[in-house]
């Protein structure tokens, strides 16, 4: 008996969201089915009441001075990060580029501060390679460290992005 | 539902006019906080939702590609954030399946009609899923048809069909257990 009826269709119905064929099939039972009607009748009644009560619900005026002032702190926010990170780009640049201009040049090359320089880096990285195999724990947590930060950065970057960017 | 002269000021806002973007946000505060407290049941929480949505509107609105894509476009970051919270709260009532309607012959009369008022329906829809109610919501008081509400709920056509239809069914079933109760 329930299959006779059409009480699946009648949401969709309601909506005006029926293919032509299926809305006259609609339409023909409720003319002659009383139960059918009234479940209508009754789904009609309550998306009046639904959309005239929720309507009526309003946000706090005071919401709207609370959204700009989020904005104005996000935004100071973000100029803080693009300035951090035009700081650290720039850096990053002078550094490439003092590095290019030293290899380049054959008298700074030459002179006694590169040597230094090469020197000092030669003996950490000796100081390093003897800690590394006379302590293999050292090795093991230098890598953890390290995954840790790689880790750590990650989470940063992912965070920030989710912040500031839209995903839908 | 919206005013027609808004498309102007979004338009305005999505070349980064500040003082458009803050008259979206007061006529359009109240179209987002009735969708969040719809499906939060949270006053204080839905006035956080609304916050973080136009907060991320404010920060890509440069990204939307039509002024008459706005509303679509609002009412899903709304509805994301507001389901991300729930999920994360994971104490949501979930909605019975409707597997028999209360008798098809038992209708609701006009009194029982006329007693539905806003705590009421607060009640009847906390009976329904997140899911459930994110849908009921965008179609009967945000007014968006079936396939606006599959994007924006990225769920097939079908679905929103039949959870519209299911949140419908269980709203009528609670209201008149609530009468047969009383009565």
């Amino acid at each position: 008996m329930k299959n006779y009826h059409v009480i699946d269709q009648l949401s969709a119905y309601l909506d005006n969201e029926l293919p032509n064929s299926e809305r006259r099939i609609v339409m023909s039972h409720l003319e002659s089915c009383e139960s059918c009607q009234g479940v209508y009748e009754d789904l009609s009644l309550l998306s009046e009441s639904v959309r005239k009560e929720w309507s009526s619900v309003e946000a706090s005026d005071l919401l709207v001075d609370r959204i700009l002032q989020q904005i104005d702190q996000t935004e100071a926010i973000v100029k803080r990060q693009q300035t951090l990170v035009g700081c650290l780009l720039a850096a990053f640049t002078a550094a490439t580029a003092l590095v290019l201009w030293m290899f380049s040049n054959w008298a700074v090359v030459e002179s006694k501060f590169f040597y230094l320089l090469i020197h000092m880096t030669y003996r950490s990285m000796s100081v390093l390679t003897a800690l590394v195999a006379g302590y293999p724990v050292f090795l093991v947590e230098m890598i953890l460290i390290g995954t840790a930060i790689i880790g750590v950065g990650i989470w940063g970057l992912t965070k920030m992005l989710r912040n500031f960017a839209f995903s839908g | 539902m919206v005013d027609p002269d808004i498309e102007p000021v979004i338009q305005s806002a999505m070349q980064g006019n500040r003082q458009a973007f803050a008259e979206i946000v007061r006529r359009y505060r109240s179209f987002a906080f009735r969708l969040a407290y719809g499906i939060l049941n949270d006053r204080m929480e839905a006035e956080d939702v609304v916050q973080e949505s136009f907060t991320k509107v404010y920060f890509s609105i440069k990204t939307l590609k039509s002024a008459y894509a706005f509303h679509t476009w609002l009412s899903r970051i709304v509805t994301n954030i507001s389901l991300e919270r729930v999920k994360k709260r994971r104490n949501a009532i979930q909605a019975e399946d409707i597997d028999n309607i209360i008798g098809i012959h038992t209708h609701m009369n006009q009194d029982l009609i006329s007693s539905i008022n806003r705590l009421t329906l607060q009640e009847a829809l906390a009976t329904l899923s997140p899911e459930h109610r994110a849908v009921i919501l965008l179609k009967e008081v945000q007014g968006f048809e079936y396939g606006e509400i599959a994007e924006i709920l990225s769920i097939p056509l079908g679905t929103v069909k039949s959870r519209l239809h299911t949140s419908r069914l269980q709203l009528r079933n609670y209201f008149l257990t609530q009468a047969d109760e009383e009565g």
